[in-house]
């Protein structure tokens, strides 16, 4: 073994990875070459170093596993939630709900994403200049989305988020009075004509393009909610 | 039973996760969003978790692909050493802080490895399905971050010495 293949090998050894075969020829070598052994000795002190630098801090995340299991009882809250609404709709309209069968998870994400993020303000990282947002919307080929709202409503911010798994770009558009979100997201095959869903006292409305598949969701009236959905879909 | 391996495998890893969060972004607020977005992920997608694998190593992973996917950059304030040491500190508390410092400094690329290699423990193998890279990228990844932070290291002795040597 040669003292450039030490040096290779030397993160193996080090993380106790380096096969038996090897092991013995990488030590045959160290106990040969002063320098190779240096360099090791030298590893080994500043991952010690770093070790007992880094590893005697442990944080307290008691915070952020409340956060989590809030959120947890939450999202299961509003599966349920969904899925009953879900099965109330199939009830009514058993064509749409065996042809649409992820819509339920669709729309439950949608209702909670608008919940939370948008009703009740919880902290989230929002892009509010209009370049850096059509930057976001690009990624659907899409362009001046500030359009998207009726007369009145203005863009505020958006931010990337998954909905059913997927990314989709959510836009929050207020009145001044009240916040409407539009998530969009990539083609998956919802209905081009323009339905209505309730989700808990969410209003969502759902709609598809050639392109991209988007979602209304406010906390008003379904009303208004199918009209601003309208609206969207004919500038889309 | 669901929810109950989800808290004996996961949860408990959540300190340790917000620690390697902190400092791969740099950034306190950010790192608990970051951890929560993980754990929340990876109970979603739980089913999907094989049993007989690293609980760890899968944790780590979600959290790597959703500080990449979310274009979260990390944030590296350079802060002096004399405005981070306390009057009085001992020589170890220095070296400590003089590590810190010298790690919070290196590309986020190294600052990652060294991160899951050393501090938390995984293996070169486990960190290339972590990072979803090669094994040699991994180990050619660690020879430069320990070399960069040995150097950096040693730069930021010699000009505290520097600072000393003026006064």
């Amino acid at each position: 073994m040669n003292c450039r293949e030490i040096e290779e090998l030397g993160p193996l050894y080090l993380s106790g990875e380096l096969e038996e075969d090897r092991k013995a020829p990488f030590r045959a070598h160290l106990a040969e070459c002063r320098s190779c052994a240096s360099l090791i000795e030298r590893q080994i002190a500043i991952d010690n170093r770093l070790r007992d630098a880094v590893s005697t801090e442990l944080p307290d995340a008691m915070a952020v596993q409340q956060a989590v299991h809030r959120r947890i009882r939450v999202e299961r809250a509003w599966r349920f939630a969904a899925a009953a609404a879900a099965l109330v709709f199939a009830a009514v309209s058993g064509y749409l709900a065996l042809r649409q069968q992820p819509v339920s998870r669709l729309y439950a994400d949608a209702a909670l994403d608008h919940r939370l993020e948008v009703m009740e303000h919880q902290p989230r990282r929002w892009r509010s200049d209009p370049a850096e947002i059509e930057k976001l919307a690009a990624r659907y080929e899409l362009s001046n989305v500030g359009a998207l709202a009726p007369q009145g409503y203005h863009l505020e911010h958006a931010k990337m988020c998954g909905i059913d798994g997927r990314p989709a770009l959510h836009l929050v558009f207020t009145n001044g009075s009240k916040e409407v979100s539009v998530f969009i997201r990539a083609r998956a095959g919802s209905d081009k004509v323009v339905h209505a869903v309730s989700v808990g006292s969410e209003q969502l409305a759902g709609f598809g393009t050639d392109r991209v598949d988007a979602i209304v969701a406010t906390g008003g009236s379904s009303g208004e909610c199918l009209e601003f959905a309208r609206f969207a879909a004919g500038v889309l | 039973m669901f929810q109950n391996d989800f808290e004996r495998l996961m949860m408990p890893e959540a300190p340790r996760l917000l620690r390697f969060a902190r400092r791969l972004t740099c950034d306190i607020p950010g790192a608990e969003d970051l951890v929560q977005e993980t754990l929340l992920k990876a109970w979603r997608s739980f089913r999907q978790f094989r049993e007989g694998t690293s609980p760890r190593a899968w944790l780590y992973r979600i959290l790597v692909n959703s500080f990449y996917e979310d274009g979260r950059k990390a944030r590296v304030v350079p802060v002096s050493l004399d405005d981070r040491i306390p009057a009085g500190a001992n020589s170890t508390a220095i070296e400590r802080l003089e590590m810190n410092q010298a790690l919070d400094s290196l590309p986020l690329e190294h600052r990652t490895v060294l991160l899951l290699g050393v501090v938390e423990g995984f293996t070169c193998r486990e960190m290339s399905e972590i990072l979803s890279v090669p094994i040699g990228t991994v180990m050619s990844r660690m020879s430069r971050a320990r070399q960069s932070l040995r150097e950096k290291l040693s730069r930021g002795l010699a000009a505290a010495q520097g600072q000393r040597d003026i006064r």
